[in-house]
């Protein structure tokens, strides 16, 4: 019992636990979106393709997480934008689209950050996650993010869920197809940032795709993958951290470790079932 | 956006015409697809759209969806333009769904009336019984549950079908929608369409087949950019225009045929009870 009950007298542990919370929910939300409609690079992409705007953020903020993140934001909402406009102006197919500007942000960003002399260490922490590091603020932020993205994709479900499905469709119901696209795109680029001090840039695409791959093994209604996916997504978050925080391994690989093992469980008990 | 979300933006008036097509010509770069097209449809018809491979005839169907826009001339679907309305049902050749998306057949003919329900409601009893009666009509209500990758390929394109009931279509445009379908799923398919049709929904099908289309269509256009002809099956197929449109041997002769079997007055969906010949 102890071993539950002592992590939770630090309050930092606590902030954390409450963050991979809001945290879960919102990457399986946006996350089913990104699995259905095959955007795993996408995700992949973004969370590297906000390194300028890391960069720049620490030159003009210091090591202010709040900084950071609003020029990780501006940075990932530019690059969805981007990907979006080079995707519906050109011929190019979508992954196309996304290794043009990846590359080019995820250089741009180690362009600034070499041009910088004794750039800091500060930004470990959001290559490979640092939760409990997160602060009162950070938290709150995290909170406001989850909840506003979470209630806007709720409502427009039924639209996401269709234009996801079948685009010739929602041309006949004439629905404005580019604009609930770039919406989506810039939900999953929010997302990414809200979410990179949990696992970090490195790992963000597991947050994102593993737990709703384990829930997809389940279900086959898209409303349910989303509440399967927070389910796995939370359990993997309180489970990575209580052993991140007993065996003293990284939080962030110790959250994705758990969902990886989560659906390694999953697809066994699938087989097994079978 | 908000605005009109749960009707279609348009009246339906019976004093104008149900389908209009003025001087239409549409090209893809330099490739003209389509020439100058002109032609009326009346509420409740079944036309057969037939033409070689490249006539235009998926392009001419996508531009009355109002898929794709206007380059030149005029479609006006009761008086406006297709775009303006959400009551034209549309099958493509290939549908362009992803088939191992995580979605129930019920849910998949729900779609159909996204825009009949509001941002902030659910489903109401009323829109679950359309989408039930709906899978009745192609006799798909057992699988309402299941996953969509869990249909055949006939079982599919009559769940397109249901989705366009739900839709509440009046004009459907189905673009091929026998090609790979085998023998019996053809005879379904084509029974549900009757079904359809009776109900007073106009249906546009482009078809390869030209005995299907001198069977079960009340008028056939032969296209291959320009309109070779239009008119009844036996009009049509007996016109000389006809082999113009249709170079090939092979279809002269399943048109020579089409032609020796129809009798003086064609016959409708609604009294065909014959098993379509291929």
């Amino acid at each position: 019992m102890n071993l539950f009950l002592e992590p939770l007298q630090y309050p930092f542990f606590v902030r954390g636990l409450y963050a991979t919370l809001f945290i879960g929910v919102l990457c399986s939300v946006v996350g089913t979106f990104v699995v259905v409609r095959g955007m795993a690079f996408f995700g992949d992409a973004l969370a590297h393709s906000i390194m300028p705007g890391l960069a720049i953020g620490y030159l003009v903020g210091g090591s202010q997480r709040s900084s950071l993140f609003w020029w990780g934001i501006a940075a990932a909402i530019v690059s969805a934008l981007g990907i979006s406009s080079i995707q519906q102006k050109t011929k190019f197919s979508e992954d196309t689209a996304i290794g043009i500007v990846f590359a080019g942000m995820f250089a741009l960003g180690i362009a600034i950050i070499s041009s910088t002399p004794n750039y800091p260490v500060d930004l470990n922490h959001l290559l490979f996650g640092d939760v409990l590091g997160i602060s009162k603020q950070d938290l709150i932020r995290t909170g406001i993010f989850s909840v506003l993205i979470v209630l806007i994709i709720l409502i427009f479900f039924r639209i996401f869920v269709l234009i996801s499905f079948d685009r010739t469709l929602a041309l006949t119901l004439r629905l404005p197809l580019k604009f609930y696209d770039t919406l989506l795109l810039i939900f999953i680029a929010i997302s990414i940032i809200v979410s990179l001090q949990t696992v970090g840039v490195a790992m963000m695409v597991a947050m994102l795709i593993t737990p709703v791959a384990t829930a997809l093994l389940f279900t086959h209604r898209v409303m349910r993958v989303m509440i399967y996916g927070s389910f796995l997504a939370c359990l993997s978050g309180i489970m990575g951290l209580y052993i991140s925080h007993h065996i003293n391994i990284a939080s962030g690989a110790s959250i994705v470790l758990t969902a990886t093992i989560l659906f390694f469980g999953g697809w066994l008990l699938k087989m097994v079932k079978k | 956006m908000w605005k009109n979300r749960t009707n279609d933006q348009h009246v339906h008036s019976s004093e104008v015409p149900f389908l209009q097509v003025e001087q239409l010509s549409h090209s893809f770069g330099e490739n003209l697809a389509l020439d100058q097209l002109q032609f009326t449809i009346q509420k409740g018809e079944v036309i057969g759209l037939v033409g070689p491979n490249g006539a235009g005839k998926s392009t001419l169907l996508q531009l009355l969806a109002g898929i794709l826009p206007v380059q030149q001339g005029k479609i006006l679907f009761y008086g406006t333009e297709p775009n303006k309305h959400l009551c034209i049902g549309y099958i493509p050749q290939r549908p362009s769904i992803r088939w191992n998306f995580p979605i129930t057949v019920n849910e998949m003919v729900m779609m159909g009336r996204v825009r009949k329900i509001p941002f902030f409601r659910l489903p109401t009893s009323k829109d679950w019984s359309i989408v039930r009666q709906a899978l009745e009509t192609v006799q798909l209500e057992s699988f309402a549950s299941k996953p969509i990758d869990a249909l055949s390929g006939g079982q599919l394109q009559r769940l397109f079908l249901a989705r366009a009931l739900a839709q509440e279509a009046e004009l459907l445009l189905l673009d091929e929608p026998l090609n790979h379908l085998d023998q019996s799923s053809r005879k379904l398919f084509l029974q549900t369409l009757q079904q359809i049709h009776s109900s007073g929904t106009t249906i546009i099908l482009a078809l390869h087949d030209l005995i299907i289309a001198s069977k079960y269509c009340n008028r056939v256009m032969v296209l291959n950019q320009r309109i070779f002809a239009f008119g009844t099956p036996k009009q049509v197929l007996s016109d000389t225009t006809f082999y113009q449109a249709y170079p090939t041997h092979f279809s002269s002769f399943q048109a020579f045929h089409a032609s020796l079997l129809l009798d003086d007055s064609c016959h409708s969906l609604e009294d065909s009870d014959d098993e379509p010949v291929s």
